[in-house]
């Protein structure tokens, strides 16, 4: 992860436990989160479900679980694997760079890369296809 | 004193018992369905039974599972909580004849006051007053026209047969009356093939203000002051507190009085409620018996919070044949007490929610409790009751009270399923609530608004928020991160800008 202190966006420090401190502008809010298959927000007694990512929600409605997507807009950091290449699961294989965070995007299970479908420095929409897996079966 | 309690229920109110008996020194029992195998009440107690299948009627609501498990472990008293098995006198019979003790008052007086005309005759008797309505013997429309102008409008012409609002005619005006009358006469014919109709007065925009009793088997009884209970949803209680605006020190004693003259009509033993509706404030204020319903109730709490009362307490050595520790005038209201029911339930369409409680953390400050039947990691299944817990915050005033609950909501955040927390939050702001400007229907009355006000998008703050739990991989992650720095992608950061 990246931080790039040199601005005044709202700052948001993981506590450990679901917890995080929002910070903007020196003022201090706690809030609670849980990324489950949405992702949960507790902020001064209000809940919100943000969905993981339009490009999750889409994929789970294809047949397509070859490809690897991008969860939300974001901007194509680097590419860590090839096609050809044998990768792990939980391997990084893209990291992206969204909402000034780099976002490590993982292969969700061990496979063979069979193509690349993303450029370093590309901007992509949630639901784009970053790269082709071949998991075998 | 019983060395060892049954507890008929689950969920907050087993779990209040349970502690209860911990602290008198008694062994409880908690009884279980399949359901429940790992629940709070199971494993907080000191031995559990199984009782049964998910299913409440084959667990919670089987009087013989519950009398079997009592006399298996040993119990020599039953204690019913509310709802399921707490009103039904079949249970308390059950216990006289299986030697067991049944925490609450006798089976006849339970039978006589599940009655809504046994109840309202023994009221009226009592001197109570009642809503004053009647089923007039000359049933001509010319008679019931008579009765509703002797009763006094407004009134609500219905189907002395009826139920569930069909034929019921609400007259405001005497020159609607006669039409009314035809209208009602013909839906009731109608939908129950009687045409007798009943007038009753009607009261608009009641208060709900219920008296909490306590009697004992010496002939003692006393009234543990009032709750004021109009913060409901469709007959179900949202928010409730003592005391209640509405009443000035005269007509707490009235309607004080009138309890425990209710009470010493029906025989009453142990921990019950009176119910009355309450037109308008003031001294002189109407009120009218309603029911009584003749068990510990879900608000219990804000009365122990003003007054001092452990009712729980009370209610077994009362049980055990102990007398009263207070009379009438040693018991006073102290503060100011409101209680917030968290349900699993969604805040816009008041659908229950059924999941697991990724997340739970109960909030702990000055002045505020927490009665909870679950904890983080449970999953809330759709069997039961969808209250998860009751929030009970006291302050030295109302609004003392009432910021402390505020404040209290805002850090108890339960995510993984919707509750109506956020609803609870607008509701304490609310100007009317604020003012006490409060009856039954506000809470209908206010539904739309509300909802419209819960149904924002999330701000940009929370989509940020959102980003980073996310990236972390979420709770589990961050949980393990903090258990192992070398693993933490954070232990080099300050933080994350977003």
């Amino acid at each position: 992860m990246s931080n790039r202190a040199d601005d005044d966006r709202p700052e948001v420090v993981p506590l450990g436990s679901g917890r995080y401190q929002l910070n903007d502008r020196g003022a201090h809010r706690l809030a609670y989160a849980v990324a489950a298959r949405d992702t949960w927000v507790f902020l001064d007694g209000r809940v919100f479900v943000v969905p993981a990512a339009e490009g999750a929600a889409r994929r789970a409605t294809t047949d397509d679980d070859t490809a690897l997507m991008a969860p939300m807009p974001a901007t194509v950091v680097s590419i860590h694997a090839s096609p050809g290449q044998n990768v792990a699961r939980d391997e990084v294989l893209v990291t992206l760079e969204a909402m000034k965070m780099e976002l490590p995007i993982k292969a969700p299970r061990a496979g063979r890369v069979t193509a690349v479908t993303c450029r370093q420095g590309e901007l992509v929409q949630p639901g784009v296809r970053l790269m082709e897996i071949d998991y075998g079966s | 004193m019983f060395t060892r309690i049954l507890i008929a229920n689950r969920g907050e109110i087993a779990v209040r018992v349970i502690r209860a008996c911990r602290e008198m020194g008694i062994e409880s029992v908690a009884v279980y369905s399949d359901a429940d195998r790992t629940s709070l009440h199971t494993t907080l107690a000191d031995r559990a039974v199984r009782i049964g299948p998910p299913a409440a009627s084959e667990s919670y609501l089987s009087i013989d599972a519950i009398v079997e498990a009592a006399r298996e472990s040993g119990a020599q008293a039953v204690h019913p909580g509310y709802g399921f098995l707490s009103e039904n006198q079949d249970l308390a019979s059950a216990c006289d004849r299986a030697g067991l003790t049944f925490i609450g008052p006798p089976a006849d007086v339970i039978a006589g006051m599940g009655s809504k005309i046994v109840a309202r005759r023994l009221a009226k008797e009592a001197g109570v007053p009642v809503v004053p309505g009647e089923t007039p013997a000359d049933q001509s429309d010319a008679s019931i026209a008579a009765a509703a102008t002797t009763i006094g409008l407004p009134v609500l012409i219905k189907p002395s047969e009826g139920g569930g609002g069909i034929g019921m005619k609400e007259v405001r005006d005497g020159a609607q009356l006669s039409s009314a009358i035809a209208q009602a006469r013909r839906e009731a014919l109608a939908a129950f093939g009687d045409g007798t109709l009943y007038v009753e007065r009607l009261i608009e925009a009641p208060r709900h203000v219920e008296f909490q009793v306590l009697a004992d088997h010496h002939g003692h009884v006393v009234h543990v002051f009032e709750r004021e209970c109009s913060i409901q949803r469709r007959h179900q209680k949202v928010i409730e507190e003592t005391p209640s605006t509405a009443l000035t020190p005269a007509l707490r004693e009235r309607m004080g009085a009138a309890a425990v003259a209710v009470a010493r009509a029906t025989g009453y033993r142990n921990a019950g409620t009176i119910e009355f509706l309450l037109d308008g404030s003031g001294d002189s204020a109407p009120f009218y018996f309603l029911e009584m319903n003749t068990r510990l109730q879900v608000e219990h709490p804000v009365t122990e919070q003003v007054v001092g009362v452990d009712l729980v307490r009370a209610q077994i050595c009362i049980a055990a044949g102990e007398p009263l520790r207070w009379t009438q005038s040693d018991l006073r209201q102290r503060g100011h007490a409101i209680e917030a029911r968290i349900y699993a339930e969604d805040p816009i369409s008041h659908l229950p929610q059924a999941g697991p409680l990724l997340l739970y953390r109960e909030p702990s400050m000055p002045g505020v409790r927490v009665d909870s039947g679950v904890r983080e990691g449970a999953d809330v299944g759709v069997h039961y009751d969808p209250l998860l817990a009751k929030l009970i915050a006291w302050g030295e005033t109302r609004d003392a009270a009432r910021r402390r609950a505020l404040e209290a909501l805002r850090n108890f955040p339960v995510l993984g399923i919707r509750t109506n927390i956020p609803m609870l939050v607008e509701l304490l702001e609310h100007p009317r609530f604020i003012a006490g400007a409060i009856d039954t229907r506000f809470l209908d009355n206010e539904a739309a608004a509300l909802a419209a006000r819960l149904s924002m998008p999330p701000p940009s703050e929370v989509l940020a928020i959102a980003a980073v739990a996310q990236s972390t991989g979420g709770f589990a992650a961050t949980r393990q991160s903090a258990t192992r720095p070398d693993l933490d992608p954070w232990s080099s950061l300050r933080g994350v800008r977003v």
